[in-house]
């Protein structure tokens, strides 16, 4: 059995973890297999994401390794992310990302 | 080098299951068909409503589907049944014999009673019964493999536990030479773009963007907007924040690897690896469209507890959270909650399907295998004329 | 003539020419479980269909509906409904427009933790009302308590001939005795709209049937235009469709139903189905038919789960699938064969079982309007 833990980074890109219980403010949430461990800053229900690093105004929120929005505010180390701090992509964004595509290096 | 024993066919492909089945080309001959399954025990009736009326796009994709499943890896030997001047049975049947298949087909007409041709099919089934009960299993190897990966009753953990989990497996299986086949065109709608950027050349990406662009623009025509529709309250509440979030959760189960091919509903790929069938979201639609395809066997990810097979593929059952697999552990095959409430890892339990995945090619029965489970349905594209 | 036969009487005016427990699926999902379930108990038919799920606008509309209607069917004594839990076409959705005049409950696989129980649970049920409709006796009714379906399934040009004007007045008697009838309209009776249209009332109804005569419309997306106006009907099914319009008769057409409505008045009522036998016929079950006559130059290989299906052609050498065919036409006076094609309609509602019903072929489907998401 591996080290207890309570939250889940899906990719060891991401900037988010998603936890696997109700956390309550300033409880330890400790993510798999890395030492990560961070304090919530509020309630985060089962199932929602909790911020592993800071994450700044317009920078991008990353869960599975790809961007899966972008910050609206900025996002402190155990802060919840969700609707309030957390807008989806726009077109303008995505072609943005296609423009970056480079087939010759596949 | 991972291997399993299968039915080795005379085109080449290898069953992991030796199923012999009656299949109906018309909705009419629904009833004929069960009536004539339920007369030689083992048969596996597949019935649907489609064949009928239809324009010329659905009689296609219809023929299509019928083709491949009586086709299939997994069919020791198919029967159908046809009526009428057009029916399209016997044209299948010589198509499917050219590449050895083991095929027949009977057409209901006037100078046959029905008695007459009930006892033809009965006959017809208990040879090749008897004829598929002395076939033997081989040796082969993963990478002869087809894996469909599918999800229905989602929940708010299919994208955290079962979904990424089943991604590891694609990966471990498309790294090992096999191939899996991620579907349901609606569910990639948001993440389209980064499917694409998977793509292993511009004209696979384009294909894939093409396929999802249609998608939304045929709910647009009926009032619906995919996109300002999701991800919707109840997925926020369950911690779902954006399209792209809840269509990475779907997408997932294709894992990292490079998308090879884009294909149509119930056509087979040409390459091997990763590749994304065209199919809607409902899931028996999709299943069916995997298993024409070639799909040997299924993954399926569930939250909330779906206990949909098919017919001739058996289809493994994950389940994504710990109360799914206490309530309803008949119609789970592996439990991904165990992430949740057992510490167990993403990695582990993509290893652990990758296991059940062996042991079901070797013949391991599935829940959905247990409980008869044999849900078949063709996608429509347009109304019966 | 003061015609009768014997049936089960409901609460709410109709009358069942059969007395099932109906066990109907929400979703595909369900559907092996009702099968089960249907087995397991005698006198339960199994409502089974691949629909439910993933479903937008009309499409889902129209399969909602129709699984309401076929529940609210006179010939089904009470009706259990079975879902998933998590599809589109929610169990309680159907409920708050099931009818109230008849037992009516639902259960759901998730809700009972899995296929298992919710097979125990619903033989349980559906033997309870199995027991009381077994137990319910037919009583003497009148035909106004009948409604009659009549749907042509590829007749040919001399059988229309033959038996388009017996059906016709087959149909005006029974409206004279102030049954319901509905009328199967499809795409070979489509060119006649203008015509039809001239018997309608509803002004909206006589434009969408000119409309339609003018030529096939039909969901359908590629492009993604939904309707297809492009195939003008030719002169040869304009041809058939003149024939086909004397089987209607000459009563005043009171309304054109769609989308699992079932007809207020009595009278004649249009119905508009595919040339897709099954699901036409579950269409005429879903809006209130208790027996419907199949107008054909041969056998129909799959009749209606919920319905006896009462197959008649002309007569004719080159006639298929023989044994399904329940009367073949003896003459052709019309007053005479409509005479006896009426006294073998009563014989079967009074019980009297369909070559298809003694075969057990009977099925159910609901057609799309549309794709599938």
């Amino acid at each position: 059995m591996n080290k207890k833990f309570n939250a889940l980074q899906l990719d060891k890109r991401d900037n988010v973890a998603v936890v696997l219980e109700t956390v309550r403010f300033g409880q330890l949430i400790s993510v798999q297999d890395e030492m990560k461990n961070v304090n919530a800053s509020t309630t985060i229900p089962y199932g929602h994401k909790v911020a592993l690093v800071f994450i700044p105004k317009g920078e991008e929120v990353i869960k599975y390794g790809e961007c899966m929005g972008i910050a609206t505010a900025d996002i402190a180390i155990g802060d919840h992310v969700h609707v309030s701090n957390v807008r989806g992509l726009t077109e303008k964004d995505k072609r943005f990302r296609k423009e970056e595509i480079n087939f010759e290096n596949i | 080098m991972k291997t399993f024993k299968g039915y080795r066919r005379a085109n080449g492909s290898i069953g992991v299951r030796n199923h012999i089945i009656v299949i109906n080309t018309v909705g009419e001959l629904a009833g004929l068909t069960k009536k004539l399954a339920n007369l030689v025990p083992g048969v596996i009736p597949v019935v649907h409503q489609a064949g009928q009326s239809q324009y010329p796009e659905d009689s296609a994709q219809t023929i299509k589907t019928l083709a491949g499943t009586a086709g299939h890896a997994n069919v020791s030997a198919a029967l159908f049944l046809g009526m009428g001047s057009n029916d399209p049975a016997d044209e299948i049947v010589e198509t499917l014999k050219k590449d050895g298949h083991h095929v027949h087909s009977i057409l209901f007409d006037k100078d046959k009673s029905i008695i007459e041709c009930l006892d033809e099919g009965r006959t017809w089934l208990e040879n090749a019964l008897e004829q598929s009960k002395k076939q033997k299993t081989e040796k082969a190897d993963v990478s002869e493999l087809i894996i469909g990966l599918e999800c229905g009753g989602s929940d708010a953990w299919s994208g955290i536990t079962a979904n990424p989990s089943i991604g590891v497996f694609s990966d471990s299986i498309v790294a090992d030479g096999g191939t899996s086949i991620l579907a349901e065109t609606t569910e990639a709608v948001g993440a389209e773009h980064i499917l694409a950027n998977r793509a292993v050349n511009s004209e696979v990406a384009d294909r894939f963007l093409e396929i999802v662009r249609r998608y939304e623009q045929r709910a647009k025509a009926v009032g619906e907007n995919i996109k300002a529709a999701n991800p919707s309250p109840g997925n926020k509440t369950g911690g779902l924040t954006t399209l792209e979030e809840k269509s990475l959760g779907c997408i997932k189960k294709g894992g990292n690897s490079t998308l090879m091919e884009v294909i149509d509903y119930a056509y087979s790929p040409t390459k091997k690896g990763f590749v994304f069938m065209d199919t809607p979201g409902y899931d028996v639609e999709s299943v069916v469209g995997l298993v024409a395809g070639g799909a040997q066997i299924v993954l399926f990810s569930t939250g909330k507890g779906s206990p949909t097979g098919s017919p001739i593929a058996p289809v493994i059952k994950i389940g994504t959270n710990p109360k799914l697999y206490k309530n309803m552990p008949e119609h789970i095959d592996v439990n991904a909650g165990k992430i949740i409430d057992q510490n167990y890892t993403i990695d582990q339990i993509g290893e652990e399907i990758y296991s059940k995945v062996m042991q079901v090619a070797n013949g391991e029965v599935t829940a959905s295998e247990k409980y008869n489970n044999q849900e078949f349905s063709i996608w429509r594209l347009a109304e019966t004329q | 003539m003061n015609y009768s036969f014997e049936g089960f009487k409901r609460e709410d005016g109709t009358a069942g020419t059969r007395n099932y427990v109906a066990i109907v699926s929400s979703v595909i999902c369900s559907s092996a479980v009702v099968r089960e379930i249907s087995e397991k108990v005698s006198g339960a038919i199994p409502i089974v269909h691949a629909n439910g799920c993933a479903q937008l606008g009309n499409d889902f509309t129209l399969t909602r509906n129709m699984l309401v209607g076929v529940s609210s069917n006179p010939n089904i004594h009470s009706a259990l409904l079975v879902g998933l839990g998590c599809e589109t076409n929610q169990v309680s959705g159907l409920l708050k427009h099931a009818p109230k005049t008849k037992p009516i409950k639902g259960i759901g696989i998730q809700q009972l933790a899995g296929g298992t129980n919710t097979i125990q649970k619903g033989i349980s049920i559906a033997e309870t009302w199995a027991k009381e409709a077994t137990e319910q006796e037919r009583t003497i009714l009148s035909l106004s308590s009948l409604t009659v379906g009549i749907l042509n399934v590829d007749a040919d040009e001399d059988s229309l001939e033959k038996i388009g004007p017996i059906i016709g007045s087959v149909i005006d008697r029974l409206i004279e005795n102030n049954a319901k009838v509905i009328m199967g309209l499809s795409k070979t009776l489509e060119p006649a709209g203008h015509l039809l249209s001239e018997r309608m009332i509803d002004a909206t109804e006589k434009e969408k049937a000119i409309r339609f005569s003018m030529g096939l419309q039909r969901m359908r997306w590629g492009n993604p235009a939904l309707v297809d106006e492009d195939t003008e009907f030719t002169e040869e099914e304009t041809k058939l469709a003149m024939l086909e319009l004397k089987m209607t008769g000459t009563s005043t057409i009171n309304s054109v139903l769609d989308y699992g409505e079932i007809p207020k008045e009595n009278g004649l009522h249009m119905i508009n189905v595919s040339s897709n036998v099954v699901e036409s016929l579950s269409k005429m079950a879903s809006s209130g038919c208790n027996i419907v006559l199949i107008v054909s130059n041969r056998g129909v290989l799959t009749g209606s789960i919920a319905l006896p299906c009462l197959t008649i052609t002309p007569k004719n050498e080159m006639s298929s699938y023989n044994e399904l065919i329940d009367y073949t036409l003896k003459g052709s006076n019309i007053q005479e064969e409509s005479e006896r094609i009426i006294e073998e309609l009563l014989k079967v509602c009074s019980g009297k079982q369909t070559q298809l019903e003694m075969l057990e072929l009977g099925e159910f489907s609901i057609p799309h309007l549309g794709t599938t998401y």
